[in-house]
């Protein structure tokens, strides 16, 4: 709360969707990778 | 759930998540000309966010600028500007909407501008009773709290099927949506207590709905921990599991929903209190349709987050039995 109060709304916005796209791109990172190894199971 | 494994869809949902956690920061928090005399008569708040919509200003005789704005409801009043230049500098004329802090002054009868925080918002939250700005984390325990529910749900759906069907995937499908819901308990618990920290004034206060969420938390680690410990063959291991899953979700909705609801609570609708903040009957709290619009939006959303992240347990699940066998 005193975070909130002491910078303004779009900066905690800010802060708030680059943590979404954090968490986002990291699962991104665990698929990419799941899609690789499902792809050399096939092949194998 | 193929579509989940489509990257222009995943971009999609990131997009979307993306612009609703935005929306939900930085909307800003405004009530009326009602909202500040109240908070201000009853020693709530000095000072109020008001959504206010410029008509005219003038100066007076002595020099001071006073301005006829008015709220949503259509009531006027004078406002005067502590500062002259504060309307001009903001850029706010005739016809604008602002979100200002306003001060109520009972002496004079008189309103005085404070601060003006946001000049023509798109769109603005109800200031709520109590809340304020905490009101905007509604948005996410609240949907947090319901996919974990929903993934509760699910997991035991896969459980019952795997009695049924006796089918690997069934077990795996089960075991990938309750540490999603697990997960997504966590995470309603944590934005539960900041919340609790900044109303209540402490992290955690043994409310009833913490207890019972605190219980259910226990049940479902539980669930993993006798997974782990099981030396059994993976069928009778798989077996034990969904019967303990089906055990473990008929306690949900007493833990999630009865209990809460019967003992008295500091949450909204505990011990027959007022009904929750989320309410879209008419009594008695109405919530503000711009929040309650961006809650569903936000519900939706984390359910497909559930959805994808579910679906990707499961996969890894899968490739890690193979590489076993």
């Amino acid at each position: 709360m005193e975070f909130l109060e002491h910078h303004p709304l779009y900066v905690v916005a800010i802060i708030g969707s680059v943590v979404w796209l954090g968490i986002f791109f990291f699962m991104l990172g665990i698929e990419r990778r799941v899609k690789k190894l499902e792809r050399k199971k096939k092949t194998l | 759930m193929k579509i989940f494994r489509s990257y222009l869809f995943l971009f999609a949902l990131a997009v979307a998540m993306t612009v609703s956690v935005y929306l939900s920061l930085a909307t800003p928090v405004a009530g009326n000309f009602g909202d500040v005399v109240t908070f201000k008569m009853n020693g709530t708040a000095n000072s109020t966010p008001a959504l206010l919509r410029l008509d005219r200003s003038a100066f007076d005789t002595l020099g001071s600028l006073h301005i006829i704005a008015s709220d949503r409801y259509g009531t006027r009043q004078l406002v005067r500007l502590v500062s002259q230049t504060q309307i001009s500098d903001a850029g706010v004329k005739p016809g604008h909407s602002f979100v200002a802090l306003v001060e109520y002054i009972p002496a004079e009868k008189m309103f005085v501008l404070g601060p003006i925080e946001r000049v023509d918002p798109i769109m603005t939250f109800d200031f709520i009773p109590g809340l304020g700005e905490l009101g905007r984390n509604m948005l996410f325990h609240v949907p947090m709290s319901m996919t974990a529910f929903l993934a509760f749900l699910v997991g035991t759906i896969y459980s019952i099927m795997y009695l049924i069907r006796k089918r690997p995937s069934d077990d795996r499908s089960a075991r990938a949506a309750s540490a999603a819901g697990l997960l997504f308990t966590l995470l309603a618990t944590i934005t539960g207590s900041i919340w609790a920290r900044f109303s209540w004034g402490t992290f955690w206060n043994w409310d009833p709905r913490e207890v019972s969420i605190f219980i259910l938390l226990l049940i479902y680690v539980a669930y993993f921990i006798l997974r782990s410990l099981l030396e059994e063959s993976e069928e009778k291991k798989a077996r034990i599991a969904a019967v303990y899953n089906i055990v473990a979700f008929v306690s949900v909705p007493f833990l999630m929903f009865v209990v809460p609801r019967i003992k008295q609570s500091l949450h909204p609708g505990g011990g027959g209190s007022e009904a929750p903040i989320i309410n879209t009957s008419s009594t008695p709290v109405h919530t503000d349709p711009a929040l309650l619009n961006l809650h569903w939006i936000m519900v939706i959303l984390f359910v497909l987050l559930f959805v994808w992240m579910k679906d990707l347990y499961t996969r890894i699940l899968t490739l890690e039995e193979r590489t076993e066998n």
